[in-house]
């Protein structure tokens, strides 16, 4: 609950920055009170669980997810520097509109009523509305706006319907009391699958994961990285802390359906991703399969699975924030970061050839990297809840991703090199942070053991 | 420790390669694989046949799931290391004869491939033994993206999809395993323990039979394999066909055999009727190649589908021969597809038709091809007769049809090495090689230690033979012992 008011204030003094003359220093201030606040954050993980006038729930799950969210923000801070350096945008809004989804995202996370919840989500979304447009002259950017206000809205709406049908089926937004009132009441379950169908569409599930490839595809490709990789973390880590707190087992329509939707996610989200030759859009596809690898420990609601779900989304965003870097680096050079524009980076500049192979390794869930360790723990928990057919559809789909995430890595490695094509870089900031992201992912497949531990807790 | 040594020094050997720079590079790398040998040939005779497991190491890993970094060498291991480390040395120096682009990152991941299938072999826990698998495959797929031939690209692309398949298959199978095991653990004991239902038995044996299959490979799931082995550059070949398939094998030894008994007894004889299918297959395709190398590599198809008709044989002299012939199969093709170097080196060319008379230009070479040639169609006293003839008996014992079909390969392989031979050493010299050089001394380097360890073995197989058999008699009886008596 700190953490939240922390990083509020921080906002509005990020917005009120540019006009009290800190616009230089507002920068460095942010970081230091990011990196401060995760400390505190993390410092808070064995403290007792509390709730906060009934809105907020203070708990080992909500202190875990935080902090991967924070570090999210923070990693994107360090990442998204060179972006603002040319004064296409302005820094200060951009910042504090960050800042202030950050806040909806740990809403997200440690919400105990319903109507904290809804706030959260609208506190998420109506930054990056407005973020997904910055690039207000480029008609893409625009249209990525407008679909996704327009699209979020709606199922913001749905959202609501849903609250207000759980509302008059039990009487009450708390998520406890919900749990007690809980009946047979077809009211109930209508409600909740309509909160299902706002958070599908939220975390890109098929068949509401139409808006992915246009929305990350048209959106400034810094904002893309924090909206695949922070929202994706938030809609989750709500998702499941609704089901969890409302269930103590799914009711087995929803599972099935939540099965369902997680086998078609992961065979539509690869397939369609290997028809793509655009990098970004190729990223935003693959985002949406991994989506379907997740949802598929919904239906168990075991500590095996909160912790592996824990454990999956904190290397898959490490390794995507470092892919959509990449994908970023070489649209800076070439309008377009089609398959072919990655033509023979490996030769023109080694390091970011090796980075995005390591990522979209990690992605592809092949050892050592972060993401193979996701998936085999994943795949683990949904064997011991008893769906083996679906880790069956799941190695399919990983199967079929292999094939676009090496198209990539092939086309980096083995295309004749295209003089003008050369990303070159110096050697500066943004070099070690990837060394060190790199360094994590390449660390979280090999020991994973103090992540397990920590998932093993929430 | 022994064993960590042998995982580790490869891994930072390649660090150090990388560093090196391009020049230093392969004097680094080789020098690292043969210290790296001499290590193993330390192991190999300090090791304690009676003991069982030697030199293990058992640290946790992921305690919370249970796995553990848990390694040993028994006496099947320690044959495979010997071999991977006697060859590396030999793989990297042939690979000084043609100039390689960017040799660093090349002999890098060259030892990290060594790392890696080293730790196939040793591994005693399931999920270590996934990781090195899956590890092995990294660097042998950019061996042969990055250094192949022009047709590289859709090849490696469809040796990856194929392998991966595999192992994904294998990963759900492994995962399944580690969920019926009652102390949740990956550790050897404990798969072993685990008391699985008939048709349990058979879906997971299905998922590691493909897993492994494709990797040796087995006939129908072979198709990866000539065109992989064809564009692949010659030291990635070699890595290939020389050590890599021997982990399939070694897999279906360790992890399959014990594990799913049952299943073996009902589904073990349609994985020796595709290997037998595939030996005579894949001979007939090796007859009609006019391509040098690619017949090298359905021969190999061939040789692989006799050793793994002999893993189903279920009987001593069947592994015993499993093992021996993997051993001599691996040296024998290193040998021949060395021979395959040098003749491209010289003529420019693979395609049987437009060699010939080699022989009066090269009488050196001429020896140690027909020496190296006569070992892969096993000749008695060289390496290949004795695994063959171990296999023979074993499939004999489990079913005499399939040893007489499967004894066509002698006659086959007589007539596809032959015959090739004869047309590429023998008959009217071509006036275009007249001036071609005869082998030069590192060349000489490398073929000499093959012949010997071909003779050697060939006249001593029980130096190998009495160090697997103690390790071949317990996996037999972890089998037999967890069969149901049938009542």
């Amino acid at each position: 609950m700190n953490a939240i008011i922390l990083i509020s204030i921080l906002g509005i003094f990020t917005m009120m920055s540019e006009f009290i003359g800190l616009k230089k220093f507002i920068y460095p201030i942010i970081l230091l009170s990011l990196v401060g606040i995760l400390g505190y954050n993390i410092c808070s993980f064995w403290n007792t669980p509390e709730v906060h006038y009934g809105m907020l729930l203070h708990d080992n799950y909500s202190v875990a997810f935080g902090s991967l969210l924070i570090t999210i923000t923070l990693l994107w801070f360090l990442l998204s520097r060179e972006s603002y350096s040319a004064g296409e945008f302005n820094q200060g809004d951009h910042y504090a509109l960050i800042l202030f989804s950050t806040v909806g995202g740990l809403l997200l996370v440690s919400f105990t009523n319903m109507s904290t919840l809804f706030l959260g989500v609208e506190i998420l979304s109506i930054p990056l509305y407005i973020l997904a447009g910055s690039r207000k002259k480029d008609i893409r950017s625009v249209e990525a706006s407008i679909k996704y206000f327009i699209l979020g809205s709606f199922a913001t709406g749905i959202m609501l319907l849903g609250i207000a049908l759980i509302y008059g089926a039990t009487g009450t937004f708390d998520l406890a009391a919900i749990k007690i009132a809980a009946s047979q009441q077809s009211l109930f379950y209508v409600g909740i699958t309509l909160l299902s169908i706002s958070f599908a569409f939220k975390i890109s599930a098929v068949p509401f994961h139409f808006w992915v490839p246009d929305v990350y595809g048209g959106a400034p490709t810094f904002i893309t990285a924090f909206m695949s990789t922070f929202v994706k973390v938030a809609a989750f880590g709500a998702f499941y802390h609704l089901l969890d707190s409302i269930f103590t087992q799914v009711p087995s329509y929803l599972s099935y359906t939540l099965i369902g939707l997680s086998a078609l996610t992961i065979l539509i989200g690869n397939l369609a991703a290997s028809y793509q030759n655009n990098v970004k859009r190729l990223l935003a596809f693959s985002g949406v399969s991994q989506a379907g690898y997740m949802l598929m420990v919904f239906p168990m609601l075991s500590v095996g699975s909160k912790s592996s779900l824990f454990v999956y989304l904190a290397g898959y965003a490490v390794a995507n924030l470092i892919a959509i870097y990449v994908v970023h680096s070489i649209e800076k050079l070439k309008d377009e970061a089609t398959v072919e524009n990655f033509g023979g980076l490996a030769k023109s500049n080694p390091f970011l050839a090796f980075v995005m192979t390591l990522a979209l390794i990690s992605l592809a869930g092949i050892p050592p990297a972060a993401g193979f360790f996701g998936k085999f723990y994943l795949f683990t928990e949904v064997i011991k809840g008893g769906n083996i057919y679906l880790v069956l559809i799941a190695i399919l789909g990983s199967l079929i991703s292999v094939y676009y995430y090496f198209k990539t890595i092939i086309a980096m490695y083995s295309e004749p090199e295209n003089t003008s094509s050369a990303v070159r870089y110096e050697f500066g900031f943004a070099k070690i942070i990837l060394v060190i992201m790199s360094v994590l992912v390449v660390l979280i497949g090999l020991f994973p053991d103090i992540l397990l531990q920590i998932g093993k807790q929430i | 420790m022994i064993t960590t040594l042998l995982i580790i020094l490869p891994l930072v050997a390649a660090l150090l390669v990388y560093l090196a720079g391009q020049r230093l590079a392969p004097t680094v790398a080789i020098a690292a694989t043969v210290l790296e040998f001499a290590v193993a040939l330390y192991a190999y005779f300090t090791f304690d046949v009676a003991a069982g497991w030697n030199f293990a190491v058992n640290q946790e890993w992921i305690p919370s799931l249970g796995i553990s970094f848990n390694i040993g060498m028994d006496g099947i291991s320690m044959a495979l290391v010997l071999l991977t480390t006697f060859l590396l040395p030999i793989i990297l120096l042939s690979s000084l004869l043609s100039p390689l682009k960017d040799k660093a990152s090349f002999y890098s991941l060259a030892l990290i491939m060594q790392s890696a299938l080293i730790g196939v072999f040793v591994a005693k826990d399931l999920f270590l033994f996934y990781i090195f698998w899956e590890l092995a495959l990294i660097p042998i797929y950019f061996i042969c993206l990055l250094w192949g031939d022009e047709n590289r690209r859709p090849v490696t692309f469809k040796f990856f999809i194929y392998t991966l398949f595999g192992s994904l298959l294998m990963l759900a199978a492994i995962i399944y395993l580690y969920t019926v095991t009652p102390e949740k653990s990956f550790a050897l004991e404990n798969i072993y323990n685990t008391d699985l239902s008939a048709l349990e038995q058979t879906w997971v044996f299905a998922a590691l039979f493909l897993a492994f299959g494709i990797k040796m490979p087995i006939f129908p799931l072979h198709t990866w394999q000539p065109s992989t082995y064809t564009s692949a550059p010659i030291a990635g070949t070699m890595l290939l066909s020389g050590i890599m398939l021997k982990m399939g094998i070694y897999g279906v030894i360790r992890w399959v055999l014990p594990v799913v008994p049952t299943a073996l007894m009902n589904w073990g004889w349609l994985a020796a009727l595709l290997s037998v299918i595939g030996i005579v297959y894949a001979s007939i395709i090796a007859i009609r190649q006019s391509n040098y190398k690619t017949l090298i590599a359905y021969v190999s198809i061939a040789h692989v589908g006799l050793i793994a008709a002999g893993l189903f044989s279920n009987s001593v002299e069947g592994l015993q021969g499993v093992i021996a012939q993997m051993l001599a199969h691996g040296v024998n093709v290193v040998g021949i597809l060395f021979v395959i170097e040098i003749l491209l080196n010289r003529t420019g060319t693979l395609e049987i038709s437009k060699l010939g008379g080699l022989r009066n230009q090269m009488p050196q070479f001429a020896v140690f091809f027909v020496v190296i040639m006569m070992a892969s169609i096993a000749l008695p006293s060289t390496n290949g007769f004795i695994g063959e003839f171990l296999l023979f008996v074993g499939i004999f014992n489990y079913n005499p049809y399939l040893a007489a079909v499967a004894g066509l390969t002698i006659i086959l392989g007589a007539v596809y090495m032959l015959s090739s031979y004869q047309k590429i050493m023998l008959g009217e010299a071509k006036s275009a090689y007249n001036n071609v050089l005869d082998l030069t001394l590192i060349e000489k380097s490398i073929l000499i230690p093959i012949v010997i360890v071909i003779f050697v073995f060939g006249l001593f197989p029980n130096l190998v033979l009495d160090l697997t058999e103690p390790a071949v008699n317990e996996i037999l009886h972890t089998v037999n012992n967890s069969i149901p008596v049938a009542n």
